[in-house]
């Protein structure tokens, strides 16, 4: 019996009995798989927002930057800061300062970008998301593929020597120094501190889950059995590379990405394919691009959205093999 | 004493300045906060995010919205 069995139970009472659906129709397979999904995605997200969020009191990126300067760890660093891009909430007005910021502490070109790939692919919210949709073992496979990704991506992008290509005023910033302060107060007095930013990130986030639940819902009870496996089917090993190049137009963040793909792969989307997509949504955004033009020139940029590409593709023939 | 907001020039961040503005006239209506959205003016801070709020140059949050409480609490605390 799932942990979510009590919250399954009250979907289906409030969709069967209270509203009186049929659950062998399409709309009462929907609003239930709605309900159901909704609830167990936002009690997820209220444990895992609270986590990260008590997390990062104890250990703030500002910890990682200067454990990196002064630090040389032989490969350790990229896992370190792939971590760090995981534990970090990505929002897009964050990732210049973090950039300067990692490079101002002269921190390798591959180490900050290890952090930045991985920094959006992984986060709370997706891991609520995954666990809520996929349940753990496809998550925990998630949450590695993110983070080998960031640390192989890095580490190529660090190798190719492209320090020219990031933008010159960015090395002559000579910025204030301080170090993080110690964090004394004990998990008890910092809660509420630590509660309002967990329940701020669910607030920024709750319209686009709703959102994507809906549609995935819409899906679930519409869409026939294996309706995308005949077009998939004709696409043969090319869907994969497809899915990812169609999705970097769109802008979105995992939270509505993520029900929507689960409903997907219900209905014959390979696994595989539908990570491309939604990894590609997420990490390989035009806003994204041309926020970090600001910092990057042109080749770089280039470059580090051609790594990100490749191994997103890599990682969606893994998965189709896998399962 | 000199309040700064910093940022992106994203959502938040123009949040966070209306916020601090109605906190700072609050205390003090002589107040007055800078706001701006040179990243180099953020970047000089020392700022791991955005968006930045920051009292004589030294930051007080970074990358989140704080409370008013919050807001309130460091300004007095600089009078």
């Amino acid at each position: 019996m799932s942990i979510f069995y009590p919250l399954e139970l009250f979907a289906n009472w409030l969709a069967f009995s209270a509203l009186g659906l049929d659950p062998v129709s399409p709309l009462g397979s929907a609003v239930q798989f709605f309900l159901y999904d909704t609830l167990k995605i936002f009690v997820l997200m209220l444990f895992i927002t609270h986590f990260m969020s008590a997390l990062r009191y104890y250990l703030p990126i500002e910890k990682l930057r200067d454990f990196l300067q002064k630090n040389k760890l032989y490969g350790i660093d990229y896992f370190l800061a792939t971590i760090f891009g995981a534990i970090t909430p990505f929002c897009s007005c964050s990732s210049i300062p973090l950039f300067i910021g990692f490079l101002e502490a002269r921190i390798p070109l591959g180490i900050t970008f290890a952090f930045m790939i991985t920094s959006p692919l992984v986060n709370e919210i997706a891991i609520a998301l995954f666990l809520g949709v996929f349940g753990w073992k496809i998550t925990v496979l998630y949450v590695i593929t993110g983070i080998a990704i960031g640390m192989i991506g890095g580490f190529i992008l660090g190798k190719m020597n492209m320090e020219q290509y990031v933008a010159d005023f960015v090395w002559k910033i000579k910025a204030q120094h301080h170090t993080a302060e110690k964090k004394k107060k004990s998990l008890v007095e910092v809660f509420p501190e630590v509660s309002k930013e967990a329940l701020d990130i669910i607030k920024k986030i709750m319209l686009y889950v709703v959102l994507g639940v809906g549609v995935g819902a819409v899906i679930h009870g519409y869409v026939p059995e294996n309706f995308f496996q005949k077009y998939l089917e004709e696409a043969g090993g090319w869907g994969v590379p497809l899915a990812t190049i169609l999705a970097v137009p769109m802008y979105s963040n995992a939270s509505g990405v993520i029900p929507i793909i689960q409903s997907l792969v219900d209905k014959g989307v390979p696994l595989g394919t539908a990570l491309a997509f939604m990894m590609a949504v997420v990490g390989l955004s035009l806003p994204e691009a041309l926020i970090l033009k600001k910092v990057l020139k042109l080749p770089l940029l280039l470059t580090f959205f051609g790594v990100v590409t490749v191994g997103i593709i890599i990682i969606g023939y893994l998965f189709n093999w896998i399962f | 004493m000199k309040i700064q907001v910093l940022g992106s020039g994203c959502a938040t961040c123009k949040n966070l300045h209306e916020l601090v503005e109605t906190v700072a006239k609050k205390v003090d209506p002589m107040l007055t906060v800078d706001y701006s959205t040179d990243m180099l003016d953020l970047a000089k801070l020392g700022a791991m995010g955005s968006p930045v709020f920051a009292i004589d140059g030294k930051i007080i949050t970074a990358g989140k919205l704080p409370s008013e409480i919050e807001i309130k609490e460091a300004i007095e605390a600089k009078m």
